[in-house]
C-alpha cells in the first residue's frame, strides 16, 4: 500500500485585526450619522377644506366651531373666554356628539406657532378631526368712531 | 556574582475576541435604535405636540427658519418666488404631493398661515406640520 502523506490539518485563525478595523469604521459611521430625535406630524387643513366640511356639517345641522386665540394667548370658544380645562371639557362634549364637526382656529397677529399648535393639539386630543387655521382679523378702530378723542 | 534569571519577556497579545463581541454589540445597538436622517440646512426648533402621529415624509419639504427664511426642498426661496416654486413641485409630483412643513416654534402663526394660503394658491392640498412629541 502506498502511503500518502496527509496534509496536516491546522486550524487557521481568521485575521481578526482587519475585521476589527472594518467593524470600528462602521461603528464610528453609525455613531455620527444616527439621530435619536423622533419627529412626528399633525395634519393641517387649509381653510377651503372647511368649506367642504360645511357641506357635511350642514347635513349634521351643525356649523363650524370657531376658536379664537388672542395676542396674549387667551382662548375663546365662539364668544366665551375659557381656560384650558373648561375648553377641553367643552370640546370633548362637542366631539362625542358630533365627531366630524369642523373647527376653525383663528389666531391673532402675535400668536406664536407653538401656541397655535398647542391649541390644535388639544382639539385633536379631544377627538376633533377637521381642524383648519386662519388669521383672526381684528376689526380696525374705524368701526368705533365714538371712541376717537374729540379735538 | 549571583545569576538571577530574568523573567522572560513575552509579548502578550490582548484578547481580541471579547473586544470584537462588544464592538459588534454596539454596532447592532446603533443599527437598531437610531435612524439615519439628513441634517437640516437650518436649525429649526420644532413645535411640541402630543396628538401627533407618525406620518410618512412628504415629497416636498418646506422649512421655515426662525428668521422667516423659506426653504423648499433645501433650496432658499425668496418670498416673492415661493408660490411659483411650489407650483412647480406640485406639477412635478403629479398634482397631489404630500407637503411636509417644518416651522420654527417661535415664528408668528400668521406667517405660517400665510405660507399655507400660498401653498393652497399653488395647488397643494395635503400638508402636514412636523412636530416633536413630548
Amino acid at each position: 500500500m502506498v502511503e500518502i502523506a496527509r496534509t496536516t490539518k491546522r486550524a487557521k485563525s481568521i485575521p481578526l485585526v482587519s475585521l476589527i478595523d472594518v467593524v470600528f469604521q462602521l461603528l464610528i459611521y453609525l455613531m455620527i450619522s444616527t439621530s435619536f430625535i423622533r419627529t412626528e406630524s399633525i395634519e393641517l387643513l387649509i381653510p377651503p377644506a372647511i368649506e367642504a366640511n360645511k357641506a357635511t356639517a350642514a347635513v349634521e345641522k351643525e356649523k363650524t366651531l370657531h376658536i379664537y386665540i388672542s395676542d396674549i394667548g387667551e382662548t375663546f370658544l365662539e364668544q366665551k373666554s375659557m381656560n384650558e380645562e373648561e375648553m377641553n371639557e367643552q370640546l370633548r362634549l362637542i366631539f362625542t356628539k358630533t365627531p366630524q364637526r369642523g373647527v376653525l382656529v383663528l389666531s391673532a397677529g402675535k400668536v406664536s406657532v407653538q401656541v397655535l399648535v398647542r391649541v390644535m393639539d388639544r382639539i385633536y386630543q379631544a377627538g376633533g378631526k377637521n381642524v383648519a387655521v386662519a388669521d383672526w382679523v381684528i376689526p380696525t378702530p374705524k368701526e368705533k368712531p365714538q371712541e376717537k378723542p374729540s379735538a | 556574582m549571583l545569576d538571577i534569571p530574568r523573567p522572560t519577556k513575552k509579548i502578550r497579545e490582548p484578547s481580541l475576541i471579547p473586544m470584537i463581541n462588544i464592538v459588534l454589540l454596539l454596532l447592532v445597538f446603533f443599527l437598531v435604535t437610531g435612524s439615519i436622517e439628513k441634517f437640516d440646512p437650518l436649525p429649526v426648533d420644532l413645535p411640541l405636540a402630543r396628538s401627533s402621529k407618525r406620518l410618512p415624509d412628504g415629497q416636498v419639504m418646506i422649512i421655515l427658519g426662525s428668521q422667516k427664511e423659506i426653504l423648499v426642498n433645501d433650496e432658499l426661496v425668496r418670498p416673492s418666488e415661493f408660490v411659483d416654486t411650489v407650483k412647480n413641485y406640485v406639477k412635478i409630483n403629479g398634482g397631489k404631493p404630500v407637503i411636509s412643513l417644518k416651522a420654527d416654534q417661535h415664528l408668528p402663526a400668521t406667517f405660517l398661515i400665510s405660507i399655507m394660503n400660498q401653498v393652497r394658491e399653488a395647488g397643494g392640498s395635503n400638508i402636514s406640520l412636523i412636530t416633536t412629541p413630548f
